[in-house]
């Protein structure tokens, strides 16, 4: 470009000059230091920083045909500015005379007005649960992950569980009990869109399998010889299903819902015989490491729902050793 | 706007909010006592959050606690009986900490206030074994490693297993149902290493009509006084871990 003119300048300057599209006339300049130039800037480049924009742009040729357009693009501002006393004089002299050069094409090459990365917070907590921005317990940047998280691309799933509620066997087949079980759990989730993609995505998909051991059955019906009840000690049940993820953020330990469909083979009330049933699920977790879910055996007469907490092993295994360690000191075992 | 003299004049720019300028935030800054440097960052806590601190977001603890526990069960109706007895009580959770409410200070921030779920098992004698689930506050009562904090937590208690034996089953450690009961307990500790804890658990009972007899519940609780940390550091687990080892030696009645 190589065009040269004098005006006021400084950190004030309205920083639309400043743009490459600007540069062909002062005019647009002028026109533009009425909005903003760019989001994400500061009002110190906004601002002129010499109150309303001077008329007299010492070595700036107006053209007569455009005069008529400044004058009525700035006579509204005129009247608005009353004189005060302490104002001063608008002269040629006034505005000191300081050459601006325009950059280079390439200079603006990274400018833009859109697409700025969000500012960072400027506060932040001391500890971090991590080292480095990859997940924790995480390889390949989180190409995969030993605890689920929310920039993991493929994640195991391990834990142990505890859960209670009712089972709720076929309306002939006696009442509502209590039901409670514990148990374990493991499996594989991707993010299938983060594999094609780069960019974080909210789903997830994958499968859990687990294993529980549920308090006995009981059942009382109306027989020959009056009320026969039967029960079992213990239920065990094993499942298999189909996890899909949602991803509520992207911090460590974000909060995610996981919704799980699959099938249950347990044995059905006091028969003994297992039979397969379905098995639906809905978890509100954090991170990998624990999730509070509510979930459902259906089974042919034999209903279970059960509230219900799991921890991720790496977390439960101690614990579980030592709940272990104790109950065989207390004489439980 | 032209003068009386042909001579044109503008407003010129009058100091005042909006404050953009350094010297405005200056300005700004001394009128409230504003410090203008942060204050440096606090040392980050050891075990990067795995034992729980005023200095972090999200916290993941691997709790254990060893308690004294004073039993007691309904006994006879009709004569207004109630059994009670001295057991022990030992607890195995995993708590998770969210920041419910923070404080920032410079640009340093502090959580004063953390809540989250929990879930676990809860042992005492002969075999007795709840699982549990529910929520934990811990309330920071400073900013340093060694803060003093409030903890208070609150769960759903559910028994899940017992030693029992009849004529024709031996003696040995069942599943045994129980109606869904509730614990609760508060604590003072100290930098999230370990607290003392008081708190009580309250078993429903499990009596209704269409249940016959020999599968009702009486209802049932205990108070307990104990101690309560991470086991990281080992204390925690030792205590509950010699606890749990201490209901070898109850009676119960």
């Amino acid at each position: 470009m190589g065009s040269r003119w004098s005006g006021p300048t400084g950190a004030g300057f309205p920083i639309a000059s400043r743009r490459k599209r600007d540069r062909s006339s002062p005019l647009v300049a002028l026109a533009g230091s009425f909005v903003p130039a760019r989001r994400g800037a500061t009002f110190a480049e906004l601002d002129p920083g010499q109150g309303v924009v001077p008329l007299v742009y010492p070595g700036i040729s107006i053209p007569p045909s455009q005069r008529l357009i400044v004058t009525s693009l700035l006579a509204p501002l005129l009247l608005l500015a009353a004189p005060e006393a302490d104002a001063a004089p608008l002269t040629a002299e006034a505005a000191p005379e300081v050459e601006v050069v325009a950059k280079a094409e390439d200079e603006d090459s990274d400018y833009g007005p859109f697409f700025e990365a969000e500012a960072p917070s400027d506060t932040a907590f001391a500890t971090t649960a991590r080292k480095r921005k990859a997940p924790v317990l995480s390889v390949g940047n989180g190409a995969f992950c030993f605890v689920d998280g929310s920039h993991c691309k493929a994640s195991i799933l391990a834990d142990a569980t505890v859960a209670a509620g009712l089972r709720a066997p076929a309306s002939n087949k006696g009442p509502d009990m209590p039901y409670a079980h514990f148990g374990f759990r493991g499996g594989l989730v991707i993010r299938p869109l983060m594999f094609r993609r780069k960019a974080w995505h909210p789903w997830g998909v994958g499968v859990v399998g687990s294993w529980t051991l549920g308090t006995g059955a009981l059942t009382v019906q109306a027989g020959d010889e009056g009320l026969e009840q039967s029960e079992t000690e213990r239920t065990p049940a094993a499942r298999f299903g189909l996890v899909n993820q949602v991803w509520l953020g992207q911090r460590p330990h974000a909060m995610h819902i996981d919704f799980t469909l699959g099938g249950v083979r347990s044995p059905v009330l006091t028969s003994g015989v297992p039979l397969v049933g379905t098995h639906a699920e809905v978890a509100f977790g954090w991170g990998g490491w624990g999730a509070v879910y509510a979930s459902g055996d259906f089974l042919d007469r034999d209903t279970r729902v059960a509230l219900g907490f799991r921890a991720h092993g790496v977390a439960a295994a101690p614990l579980i050793a030592l709940a272990v360690l104790g109950a065989a000191l207390g004489g439980a075992l | 706007m032209p003068t009386e003299s042909g001579e044109l004049r503008v407003a010129s720019e009058r100091s005042g909010p909006p404050y953009y300028t350094e010297a405005d935030l200056a300005k700004l800054r001394a009128r409230y006592g504003v410090a203008t440097e942060s204050p440096p960052a606090p040392t980050p806590a050891r075990w990067r959050c795995l034992i729980a601190d005023p200095t972090c977001r999200n916290t993941v603890e691997l709790q254990a606690m060893g308690a004294y526990a004073f039993r007691a069960r309904q006994g006879a109706v009709d004569t207004g009986e109630v059994d009670r007895w001295n057991s022990a009580r030992a607890q195995y959770d995993v708590w998770l900490g969210l920041p419910a409410l923070t404080e920032t200070e410079g640009k340093n921030r502090y959580t004063r206030m953390s809540l989250g779920p929990k879930g676990g098992v809860v042992f005492s004698d002969t075999g007795d074994l709840w699982g549990n689930l529910g929520i934990n506050m811990r309330y920071w009562l400073g900013r340093g490693h060694w803060a003093p904090h409030i903890e208070v937590t609150s769960a759903l208690a559910f028994r899940m297993a017992t030693r029992a034996g009849n004529d024709v089953m031996p003696e040995a450690f069942r599943m045994k149902r129980g109606a869904v009961g509730f614990s609760a307990d508060v604590g003072f500790g100290l930098g999230g290493f370990g607290s003392l804890v008081i708190g009580g658990q309250y078993d429903s009972p499990l009596a209704r009509e269409d249940i016959p007899e020999e599968h009702r519940e009486v209802s049932s609780g205990m108070f307990y006084f104990g101690f309560r940390g991470n086991i990281l550091w080992g204390g925690p687990a030792v205590a509950a871990v010699a606890a749990h080892a201490s209901t070898r030696a109850v009676k119960r009645p």
